[in-house]
């Protein structure tokens, strides 16, 4: 006994009730997971360089301040609920608000970046002095990678939005844009935490 | 026929597993730490040949059936599910369980072993040799053979100068690794008297095949009066020829990176040789410490240890020879 | 039953023909995206860094005929067992495999092509320009002598300031990255493109360990991205990862590595044992026994193997209890691999043997492999591992289990999937004489080794001095590596005869079960003309397995120039959606090369280079993602 497929069906399904994500959408998920686990790598990194050493950071260095990251954090957080409203909107129809809710975590994105910037200016360290120094240059520096990368892919998005691109039926390249910038929001919570946070949890820690 | 080759296999095999225990190798112990594990090797190399024979027996067995011609068709389902459960599963869980619980214990029992009330000597790894020194005798210090009592613990504290190293003499039992920033204890013991072999076991570079090391088991006594030698500074040289040598020693690049406590040569970026006429070998093992070898060492160490650290040394003939005769004195 | 030799030949379409065509000549061949002109390049180029790392290890051998030999240098032999163990592991297992996975996943599952056909001709020519990028140090002089593992401080900025090692950690970071863009697609393809009625319970073993170790890999391959990122951070701008004077910590660099290297091995040997799974039913005439616990073991293998990696740090200085969970652990992945053994065993007791060549490397697996196994367990206890860590004791341990548990079986699936790849048989003699050349001579190779172990021989000894009672064990191994290449030599010959002028093949020559074999040999670009429905897990060897051979059906019919494929679901491989592929295009190329430019300018420090670049690559990429997507039905 065969299984019996119906092509006509199948045509005439893929438009107006698409019943599951499209395989690309599993793709990004599996290369986001992949790039996770570089993020996990680098955070094992640090609390195995942390909880090596006698002092934390070593030589003297002072750890930075947490406020101001902190407000970014929020900044960076707050930039989710746009891109959740920007695929509502598309998802009834609205290509207007889909453009201002983009262009809107587009605005929040580049706060934080500039933010970011300020914040690497600031430091009063270089990412060579010693271990903490290499590894909170380079944390950070990864987060940066993954917001600009979202960012890009956001402006993207947008450019796909005004040329008509995207419809309430089909509108994936705003749904695969919205995943890459959720993970930058979740990759740079966890930064936070273990940078800001992290040191906290070893005795040794001044 | 079958028996024939049955006969000349076991015999090779006899004759593999006797050389196998031959000098100088892990199976032929001479400490505690060596003897259990060779102990758990001899354990489960039986119990590794049993199921690899039981497969290979198998094996042999299911090949040479004939099976009936018949359409291709699937498995039945839940057939073969003696064969898996019980031999795939149930046989390796009840090895490895036993392999688990005798590790655990000869593991343990070498831990356990550890302790600070040994004989503590430092072991420090550089490319490519060894300084030791004897932390309760300060002045003690010497390069690439490590002199130990017999019957008593010996707590080798490791670390090295620069890349990783590993330190390994497998008559006496496991290995450790230098590793530079880190201090890590590795006790040792010899039952009885000896010279056993060992060599670096972590790949450090150029020359990591000849980065070799001597442990030499001694009796007690005989132990002490050799410590207390190594502790004392050289003695002075007493004829011309070997006070010229110490002067060329001193003079020439020797000096800079050497050290012969007692004279002025005070630099520790090779090995000490205040009492390097007692070793017996040189360049860590590389060759027997002669004095045609070390008359080759000393003027162009690269064609006998290429990539070592140590540059050619260009002497006029008679500075060489009295040189030679002091390094003969350094006893 | 007839065969599919008797059945018609194959409806070809030519709507299909001309919307999977590839353009002649150096465009075409340079734009082709199909999976399976691309699994071939995988293959082969796959198949000449063998040969390459092969010719390595005879070099190596050679060295070591004799105490005290002048054949190679230290310096040059260092660089030879880095370069062999870089090339076999990096540049040759997992490249064939994934190429193997690319060319046969589609086909057995009853797919057109892979999902994403322009990330797959990017894979390979990252893969491709990766390895010449490792290998282009040999022109410079500066080659890697850092081991295959690459341990800091003596790979770091301190003890190699040269440019070496970054040779070795870009390359390789290539090659990381080809296996994680390989594997996502493979996961995409085998989840949601299976034909019609390929439910979970009917996928091909090999599919399984393709699926599994494509998870494995986009977890594995990580940490080595990480860790080399960090190394290259220290070697290039100062940074103190790895610098115990500074906070950092050499074994940090271990532990990355291992987390990636334990679990690398098995994602080698997980679909080595699917192909001899899926191998063995046509040569035993009968399904494969007890299959759904061969599958639960290899997700159980998948699973186990992320905890085993400390054991390859036993002597690093780790304590006790640490250790001990990984003896545990290490131990106990011996039980799924156990099954599948027994399995195996149990499918050649059930069934009529037809031997041949695939056959006799099955066997040859079973052989080698269970062996290197069993010393495998042996390593996993702590204490032995001390004595035989970093001794040739290990090295002929993880050489049996990797030239037994993936070699042969790779060696065995060319002979096997040789015709359907080009529609040519190979000979039998010669692959029969090449089985046995290989099998005698790794054996002679490799087991005088562990005595070597066992009498103080270390690991990456360019000579050794006479008079240890080394010099017969080492003369035999090095006649068992004479006597493998010998026996490689004749099965490349055996390739290189028949490529073209092989015996025709047909469809099915093996009267396989799989449903590769339900099409021509090789497979037209769309491999079937009808896609294929599945009601079984040999669909050739039911009456109605598989859609009826080369009559209409689902898809055979092309709307303009799409090139159309089937999405199903996950579980039941319900047909849901059809979807387009992109065509042939030269983006993939283009991004490859930016990314190479961008490497050297790395090496070179040239920042205005590396601007250049970086700007090339975002270029390429804007550009090969605005040409269009997989795009749904309109």
């Amino acid at each position: 006994m065969s299984v019996q497929v119906d092509a006509a069906l199948l045509r005439r399904q893929g438009v107006g009730e698409p019943r599951r994500r499209p395989p690309v959408w599993l793709g990004l998920l599996l290369g986001l997971g992949a790039i996770a686990t570089i993020l996990a790598s680098l955070i094992f990194s640090y609390f195995m360089l942390m909880f090596h050493g006698s002092e934390w950071p070593p030589d003297g260095i002072r750890r930075p301040a947490l406020g101001t990251p902190a407000i970014g954090l929020s900044v960076l957080v707050a930039s989710a609920v746009p891109i959740l409203l920007a695929g509502r909107a598309i998802g009834a129809g609205r290509q207007r608000d889909l453009r201002l809710w983009l262009a809107a975590a587009t605005v929040l994105g580049a706060v934080v970046l500039g933010m970011q910037a300020r914040g690497y200016a600031a430091l009063g360290f270089a990412h060579d002095v010693n271990a903490y120094t290499s590894l909170f240059v380079t944390l950070s520096a990864f987060h940066t990678i993954n917001l600009v990368t979202a960012l890009i892919f956001n402006l993207a998005t947008q450019a796909r939005a005004w040329l008509g691109h995207f419809s309430a039926e089909y509108h994936e390249g705003v749904r695969l844009a919205a995943l890459w910038w959720y993970w930058a929001v979740a990759s740079g919570v966890v930064l936070f935490a273990t940078l800001f946070l992290g040191p906290l949890l070893d005795p040794a820690v001044q | 026929m079958s028996r024939r080759v049955g006969a000349l296999l076991g015999f090779a095999a006899a004759a593999v597993l006797l050389s196998a225990c031959g000098e100088g190798s892990a199976l032929s112990p001479k400490g505690p730490n060596a003897r259990d594990i060779a102990g758990l090797w001899w354990l489960m190399f039986w119990l590794g040949l049993a199921v690899y024979v039981f497969v290979v027996a198998l094996l042999l067995v299911v090949l040479r059936r004939r099976g009936k011609a018949e359409a291709p068709v699937e498995a039945t389902p839940g057939e073969g599910r003696a064969l898996i459960w019980g031999a795939g599963v149930g046989m390796t869980t009840v090895v490895i369980i036993v392999l688990v619980l005798v590790s655990y214990s000869v593991g343990g029992r070498i831990y356990d072993r550890r302790g600070t009330g040994g004989l503590q000597v430092e072991v420090i790894g550089y490319k490519f040799w060894w300084e030791v020194r004897y932390v309760d005798r300060p002045g003690a210090i010497t390069a690439n053979e490590i002199h130990i009592p017999t019957g008593r613990p010996v707590d080798l504290i490791l670390t090295s100068r620069d890349v990783i190293h590993s330190f390994w003499v497998p008559e006496l039992g496991g290995k450790l690794d230098l590793v530079p920033g880190v201090r890590h204890a590795l006790r040792i013991q010899a039952d009885r008297s000896g010279e056993f072999r060992g060599q670096c076991a972590e790949y450090c570079g150029v020359q990591h095949a000849n980065m070799l090391l001597l442990v030499v088991a001694q009796p007690p006594d005989e132990f002490d009066s050799w410590l207390d030698r190594q502790a004392q500074p050289r003695q002075p040289p007493t004829s011309p020829l070997t006070q010229r040598g110490e002067e060329v020693f001193v003079r020439t690049p020797c000096g800079a990176c050497h050290r012969v406590r007692g004279t002025t040569a005070t630099a520790d970026v090779g090995p000490d040789l205040t009492h390097f006429a007692t070793r017996r070998t040189l360049g860590a093992g590389v060759r027997p410490n002669t004095r045609g070898h070390l008359g080759g060492w000393i003027s162009d160490p690269q064609a006998i240890k290429p990539g070592n650290l140590m540059p050619p040394t260009k002497l006029a003939p008679d500075e060489l020879l009295a040189l030679l005769a002091y390094m003969e004195s350094l006893t | 039953m007839t065969t599919t030799d008797d059945a018609p030949p194959a409806v070809r379409s030519a709507g299909l023909d001309r919307a999977w065509a590839t353009p002649p000549g150096i465009m075409g061949w340079l734009s082709n995206v199909n999976h399976k002109a691309i699994g071939l390049r995988f293959i082969v180029t796959a198949f000449v860094f063998m040969l390459i790392g092969g010719a390595q290890a005879a070099l190596i051998r050679t060295q070591l005929i004799g105490p005290e030999q002048g054949f190679l240098g230290p310096d040059a032999y260092n660089e030879a067992f880095t370069l062999h163990g870089t090339t076999m592991m990096f540049l040759f297992a997992v490249p064939m495999l994934e190429g193997l996975a690319m060319y046969l996943v589609p086909l057995m599952i009853g797919s057109r092509d892979l999902p994403f056909p322009r990330l797959n001709a990017f894979g390979y020519w990252l893969f491709l320009f990766g390895g010449l990028f490792l290998y282009s140090s040999l022109v410079t002089g500066s080659v890697p002598d850092g081991g295959w593992f690459n341990y800091p401080p003596l790979s770091g900025p301190q003890f190699r300031p040269d440019t070496s090692i970054d040779f070795w950690l870009l390359g390789v970071t290539m090659t990381e990255i080809v296996g994680i863009i390989g594997a996502l697609e493979l996961v995409v393809c085998i989840a949601r493109h299976r034909a019609p009625g390929m439910s979970l319970n009917r996928i091909p073993v090999f599919v399984w360990g393709v699926l599994v170790s494509s998870v494995m890999i986009l977890f594995a391959f990580p940490p080595l991205v990480t860790g080399s990122l960090l190394l290259e951070l220290d070697r290039k701008i100062g940074t103190h990862f790895y610098n115990s004077v500074a906070g950092g910590d050499p074994i940090l660099w271990q532990h990355l590595f291992w987390i990636f290297g334990h679990p690398e091995v098995y994602i080698m040997l997980i679909p080595a044992v699917g192909m001899v799974a899926t191998m063995v039913p046509t040569f035993t005439r009968r399904g494969i026994v007890g299959y759904p616990l061969v599958v639960v073991s290899l997700v159980a293998i998948g699973f186990i193997s992320f905890g085993l990696w400390v054991h390859h740090m036993f002597a690093a200085g780790l304590p006790a209890l640490a250790t001990a969970f990984f003896t545990a652990a290490s131990m106990a992945i011996a039980i799924p691999s156990g099954v599948q053994i027994f399995s195996l065993i149990a499918t050649l007791w059930r069934g009529k043997l037809v031997w041949s060549t695939p056959l006799l490397y099955i066997v040859g697996f079973v052989l080698v492999f269970v062996l290197g196994g069993i010393t495998g367990v042996m390593v996993a206890s702590v204490a032995f591992d001390w004595q035989v860590h970093d001794t040739f004791f290990v090295v002929a341990h993880f050489h049996y289990v990797l030239l037994g548990g993936v070699v042969l079986p790779i060696l065995g699936g060319l002979h096997y999937w040789f015709p359907k790849l080009t529609g040519r048989m190979l000979d039998e003699r010669l692959g029969k004489i090449a089985f046995w050349l290989i099998f005698g001579g790794m054996n002679l190779t490799f087991f005088p080794q562990h005595i070597l172990g066992f009498l103080g021989m270390a690991r990456r000894v360019y000579t050794y001095q006479s008079g240890l009672g080394w010099d017969f064990y080492n003369f035999v191994s090095t006649l068992g590596t004479y006597v493998t290449v010998a026996g490689f030599l004749v099965y490349t010959a055996n390739i290189a005869v028949n490529w073209s002028r092989g015996r025709p093949a047909g469809d099915n020559p093996w009267d396989a079960p799989g449903l590769e074999w339900a099409t021509s040999s090789p497979a037209p670009p769309y491999n079937f003309a009808a896609m294929p429905t599945v009601s079984s897990l040999y669909p050739l060897w039911e009456p109605e397995g598989a859609a009826p051979h080369g009559q209409p059906g689902l898809l055979d019919d092309v709307e303009g120039e799409r090139r159309e494929i089937v999405g199903t679901t996950i579980l039941d491989a319900e047909a849901i959606e059809i979807l387009e592929l992109p065509g042939n295009t030269l983006w993939p190329l283009i991004a490859a090369l930016a990314i190479i430019l961008f490497l050297f300018a790395v090496m070179i420090d040239s920042i205005v280079l590396g601007v250049v670049g970086l700007g090339a690559v975002v270029g390429s990429l804007a550009g090969w993602l605005w040409t269009g997507s997989e795009q749904r039905h309109e």
